[in-house]
């Protein structure tokens, strides 16, 4: 029948149409993007984050206590901080000088 | 290697048994998604997510039936979500074609007038195919575009081989009441 041919017709031509060998390569790479982003966004779980704020304020304390522990003689120097000693810029502003 | 093997290796994490699944069904996939939206690059966006599903989704597959089955129902499933998404753009590109057949005519007038008529009756078998409701739809395209018997259809429909052929009558009624002007020309 005529019209069976035009069906049969438009199907074969859509039929000729090859996907793209690259689809599957595709494919692999979202899921591996989508395991990235899986693992990027898991949301971590209390206890690991109470762990790491312990740590941190347990490193801290030992930290001070080290410090505290140290005891020795101090150095002391004297320092000049007498303005008058510096050197006397009205060598260089001092008009006619010679 | 057979499905079963390939699933087997795929489960324990080897992707390229997976490629190797997918390089032996993409054509059969593409063929149905084209089946459903006529256009090349969308039966591409099909063919990915129906692949992508597949993968996230093969713990789940029981092997009760043939894998080609699970995949052909998965295909059929992510086809008619994308034509339901993109119906409102899918009648704006009709529209869009039956214009640029008008604009693209050639100076010869007899060549520009067969061209417009097979475009013409390319557009109307795609309404007509495009009409036909779900589940006709269904079992037409999987008959025509991948020539499976009707018992491979009823397995993916989940339907008995008597209603899978009461549909393709269906359809074939329906198509020929549609397409009725095409016959005389």
């Amino acid at each position: 029948m005529k019209l069976e041919k035009h069906i049969d017709d438009f199907i074969r031509k859509e039929k000729e149409v090859q996907v793209n060998p690259y689809v599957a390569t595709r494919v692999l790479a979202k899921l591996e993007e989508q395991d990235d982003i899986a693992v990027y966004g898991k949301s971590v779980p209390v206890w690991k984050k109470a762990v790491v704020a312990a740590s941190i304020v347990l490193v801290m304390a030992a930290g001070y206590g080290l410090g505290s522990m140290v005891k020795g003689e101090k150095e002391y120097i004297a320092i000049n901080i007498n303005d008058a000693q510096l050197e006397n810029l009205n060598l260089y502003t001092v008009i006619g000088y010679e | 290697m057979s499905d079963e093997q390939l699933i087997e290796k795929i489960l324990s994490g080897d992707r390229e048994a997976f490629r190797l699944l997918m390089e032996k069904y993409q054509q059969r996939v593409f063929h149905v998604a084209m089946g459903f939206v006529h256009s090349r690059q969308d039966a591409e966006d099909i063919t990915q997510e129906v692949f992508i599903r597949v993968f996230r989704s093969l713990e789940s597959f029981k092997e009760q039936s043939l894998f080609s089955t699970w995949l052909y129902r998965i295909t059929l499933n992510c086809s008619i979500n994308h034509v339901k998404k993109n119906k409102r753009r899918h009648i704006l590109m009709d529209a869009g074609e039956g214009l640029m057949s008008l604009f693209n005519r050639d100076d010869e007038e007899r060549n520009a007038h067969q061209q417009l008529e097979a475009t013409e009756k390319e557009r109307a078998i795609r309404k007509a195919i495009d009409g036909l409701p779900g589940k006709q739809r269904e079992a037409f395209i999987l008959s025509k575009y991948e020539e499976l018997t009707q018992r491979e259809i009823a397995a993916i429909m989940q339907t008995t081989e008597g209603a899978v052929e009461q549909l393709l009558v269906r359809a074939k009624k329906q198509l020929q009441k549609k397409l009725a002007h095409l016959v005389g020309n």
